[in-house]
């Protein structure tokens, strides 16, 4: 070896790989990590899903009675002449997922294909009679 | 470069160091998914089976409470009528075949199979038979009906109501509770 001339020897090119392996490894748990926290944060399909229950069992703008006497909805009791596929059109129209109801013999919404179902019972105001039944809601199923 | 006798070759070090690197890579992969995979075993082994009750339906109970009060069960009552009769007139609805006396809990009252039907047939495709109605005056159980089969436990969840009592001096609560 001239003096003054450097040499790399093995055993350094053994800890560069090395010190490369591991940073890697960090970074890899690192971002999974972070890519798991984002998953538990981005998932909004239980919060949409009570949304959406309570938009149909509490809501007077879409299927629930309103009282005009007292002037307040009466939430679990659905006017049946609200149940319309235009109301749920706009009842629905800021959420991005798909719902279907059933009561008895009427069904609005879309078709779904994987979905979960949940009953309520409820009152349906027809002609000023109520009548017990148990509605279906219908909805996507969660993604995560 | 020179190597000393019996000394390993650096080159044969080093490829042996990632060979070892790897395999202990692979090694705790393989330990990971057993763990996972014991650890998901133990969980079908020891924790309950799936609740038939979904946890949305549990989530809106304040309805269904309110709904069961609005129910009618004679032709001059609704459900929350007759609690509030309760139990002053308790006499008479005996006599209409929808309470009895207590048969096997420490409610004064439960309820007969007409009643108990009427329940069903509104609750039971949201709980199953995994409901109780029970009214109370304050400690004391005046009055319970599970659903037909039910077997009481700690509920999954519950939600109760004050009705008015014929007494004007004390008011009742109404508990409703699904099991898990």
């Amino acid at each position: 070896m001239r003096k003054g001339q450097y040499t790399l020897g093995h055993k350094w090119v053994y800890f560069i790989v090395a010190i490369f392996l591991l940073s890697f490894m960090f970074l890899f748990l690192r971002s999974m990590f972070q890519e798991y926290q984002v998953q538990k944060t981005d998932c909004v399909d239980p919060l949409l899903n009570e949304i959406i229950v309570a938009k149909i069992l509490y809501a007077p703008g879409c299927f629930v009675a309103y009282d005009e006497e007292l002037g307040r909805a009466m939430p679990g009791i659905i006017d049946s002449k609200k149940l319309t596929q235009e109301n749920y059109e706009n009842c629905f129209k800021y959420i991005d997922k798909r719902v279907k109801i059933t009561l008895g013999d009427k069904s609005i919404g879309e078709e779904i294909e994987s979905f979960v179902t949940i009953s309520k019972p409820v009152f349906i105001l027809q002609d000023g009679s109520l009548t017990p039944a148990s509605m279906n809601i219908i909805m996507e199923a969660t993604a995560c | 470069m020179l190597t000393r006798k019996g000394q390993v070759p650096e080159a044969v070090e080093i490829i042996g160091a990632s060979i070892i690197i790897i395999i202990g890579v692979i090694v705790l992969l393989f330990a990971n998914a057993e763990y996972q995979h014991s650890l998901e075993n133990a969980k079908e082994k020891y924790l309950p089976a799936k609740s038939l009750v979904e946890v949305l339906d549990v989530q809106f109970m304040g309805t269904d409470i309110l709904n069961t009060m609005r129910l009618q069960i004679t032709e001059e009552k609704t459900l929350g009528e007759l609690f509030t009769a309760l139990p002053e007139e308790s006499s008479s609805l005996k006599e209409q075949g929808l309470i009895m006396d207590q048969v096997s809990l420490a409610a004064l009252y439960e309820c007969r199979e007409s009643l108990q039907t009427t329940l069903q047939n509104f609750l039971g495709k949201t709980y199953g038979n995994k409901w109780a109605v029970t009214l109370m005056d304050q400690e004391n159980i005046i009055f319970m009906c599970m659903a037909p089969g039910a077997i009481p436990t700690r509920p999954l969840s519950e939600t109760y109501m004050t009705v008015p009592s014929l007494d004007p001096e004390k008011d009742l609560t109404v508990l409703l509770e699904a099991y898990p």
